[in-house]
């Protein structure tokens, strides 16, 4: 595994006047590259466990490392600037041109004029956002989504290898937040930061987690891999949260190339689909055409395996 | 003698007691709209200064005029004596509304600028500070539109205003200096409500909030 980019060990957190903690001995790891999302109730202590990442919160007890160090070892202040924040009520400065808003952590770090100008237009053209267009407008005259690519871009503009993301696409609209979602995937294959992503919805967390933490009553109810939890949810409260079409969420996050068969028996007429394609787009070539089998084609269209009906039927039995 | 004759001959009197009034004015505004937002932000960032609270909610009860009289066995009469009280009453709009501007300030904006890493005093002169300017602005234009008023009050302890006309107006039952002295006090009110609301606009863009 790739190296360690936040540490949690053995973290408690109690707030005042509350009987039960809001985090409760959370041990996790977080991977560079890897993005995990944060998932559960409200009051289960996702939020509250993001926080103490960059010490908007500080534990009772236990200890969490970033790059290694320990997060109260590191000046506050050059702490918070080392990690990209996104919230969900974006929070972009009003009185501020979108330029100045994305310059706000280069200009804490003491960047020059040049090295910032240049930048922000890099990091507007990364988030699709034009530079000559955007740079100069203030917030009041984006769009909710525009809003948040310019969030987006503002905790990445000193370049921080974690990225924290508090419900950063709560408040859009589910097309908007699409979008985003494949935005944060793109810059994701791209930079190889560590996300940390706090969600509740199960979608999102399915779409953009490398690794799904369920979260609840402070602790951790079930940690894995989209496919571990929407093939075997711990407990029915988790099954209830991934839904009763988890099987079918299932076949969403698996390629067609994880279940085609090399050199099966090819039929002649056959319909074909790609194998970069999701196995639930395969089932719905399956559902329109009725054949029991689709031929499997590679980028060029050249037909290289086939894919089998009854495979995905097996697939949930096969885990099991 | 009419209104005509009246200003020919007092005219140079009558100037030089407005630009007195405007002279006064503008440094118990002045005063009173640093040393509000002053208290405004301790009372909002130290628990110890809440006190300051209670304290101007006394004093901006008291009537202006009691306030002048109580202070003549401290200061005596004259200049100190007629701006310090007119400075205290001008503080409790400008203090309410820098409080309250800065608590409304919109809590998203300031998490950003904590999670980015901004020290409190750069998260204070940054962000709020700037997003509770027109609050504060229109603290400042209800001071001032008090204060422009109550200046007139002055007279009584032998400071020179507008006021003194309207005293002499009264004395000498003229209603010529009585006139002159309550229409140029008013007309000062009126501009200066005019001046404020268009600062509070130019505060309003430049946080952002008007399309």
């Amino acid at each position: 595994m790739s190296e360690t980019a936040i540490k949690f060990r053995s973290v408690t957190k109690r707030f005042d006047g509350t009987e039960l903690p809001a985090v409760d001995r959370l041990d996790l790891d977080v991977h560079q590259g890897e993005t995990v999302a944060l998932i559960g109730a409200s009051g289960c202590g996702k939020t509250t466990t993001l926080k103490m990442i960059n010490r908007l919160i500080d534990p009772t007890d236990g200890a969490i490392m970033v790059a290694g160090r320990d997060v109260r070892s590191v000046p506050i202040l050059e702490l918070r600037r080392s990690l990209g924040y996104v919230i969900q009520q974006v929070g972009l400065f009003p009185h501020m041109t979108v330029a100045a808003n994305i310059a706000v952590v280069p200009q804490l770090l003491g960047w020059d004029r040049k090295r910032i100008a240049a930048r922000v237009d890099e990091l507007l053209a990364l988030v699709h956002l034009p530079p000559e267009q955007y740079r100069g407008r203030r917030p009041a005259e984006l769009s909710g989504g525009q809003q948040q690519r310019v969030g987006v871009a503002r905790a990445l503009a000193a370049d921080p290898p974690i990225l924290l993301m508090d419900e950063p696409f709560g408040a859009l609209d589910p097309i908007t937040r699409a979008s985003l979602q494949n935005e944060v995937l793109d810059i994701q294959r791209k930079l190889r930061k560590a996300i940390v992503i706090v969600t509740h919805d199960m979608e999102e967390a399915i779409r953009l987690g490398d690794r799904i933490v369920v979260m609840e009553q402070g602790r951790i109810a079930q940690a894995g891999t989209p496919a571990d939890l929407l093939l075997k949810p711990a407990t029915p409260f988790i099954a209830s949260l991934l839904g009763e079409d988890r099987a079918i969420k299932l076949l969403q996050t698996m390629k067609v190339a994880s279940l085609m068969q090399a050199g099966g028996e090819m039929t002649d007429g056959a319909p074909g689909i790609g194998r970069d394609a999701t196995l639930h787009e395969a089932l719905g070539v399956f559902l329109s055409s009725g054949a029991p089998g689709l031929t499997v084609t590679d980028e060029d269209g050249k037909a290289v395996a086939m894919l089998a009906r009854d495979g995905l039927f097996r697939l949930q039995s096969a885990h099991r | 003698m009419s209104l005509g004759q009246y200003l020919d001959i007092f005219g140079g009197m009558i100037l030089d007691l407005l630009v007195k009034h405007i002279l006064l004015f503008l440094v118990a505004l002045a005063g009173a709209a640093l040393a509000g937002i002053l208290a405004g932000v301790a009372v909002y960032r130290l628990r110890a200064a809440r006190f300051i609270v209670p304290v101007m909610n006394v004093l901006q009860a008291t009537p202006e005029i009691v306030l002048l009289a109580l202070c003549i066995p401290f200061l005596g009469i004259g200049y100190v004596g007629a701006i310090v009280p007119l400075f205290i009453k001008g503080i409790l709009p400008v203090m309410q509304n820098t409080l309250s501007g800065l608590r409304s300030v919109e809590p998203g904006l300031k998490e950003a600028a904590r999670g980015m890493g901004m020290s409190e005093r750069q998260t204070l002169f940054r962000v709020e500070l700037i997003n509770a300017a027109p609050v504060i602005i229109a603290g400042i234009r209800v001071s001032a539109i008090m204060l422009v008023s109550v200046i007139t009050l002055t007279a009584y302890i032998g400071v020179e205003s507008l006021g003194t006309l309207i005293l002499q107006g009264i004395a000498r039952m003229d209603a010529n200096a009585l006139l002159v002295g309550s229409g140029l006090s008013a007309g000062l009110a009126i501009i200066v409500n005019q001046i404020m609301i268009l600062l509070e606009k130019t505060a309003m863009r430049l946080a952002g909030r008007s399309r």
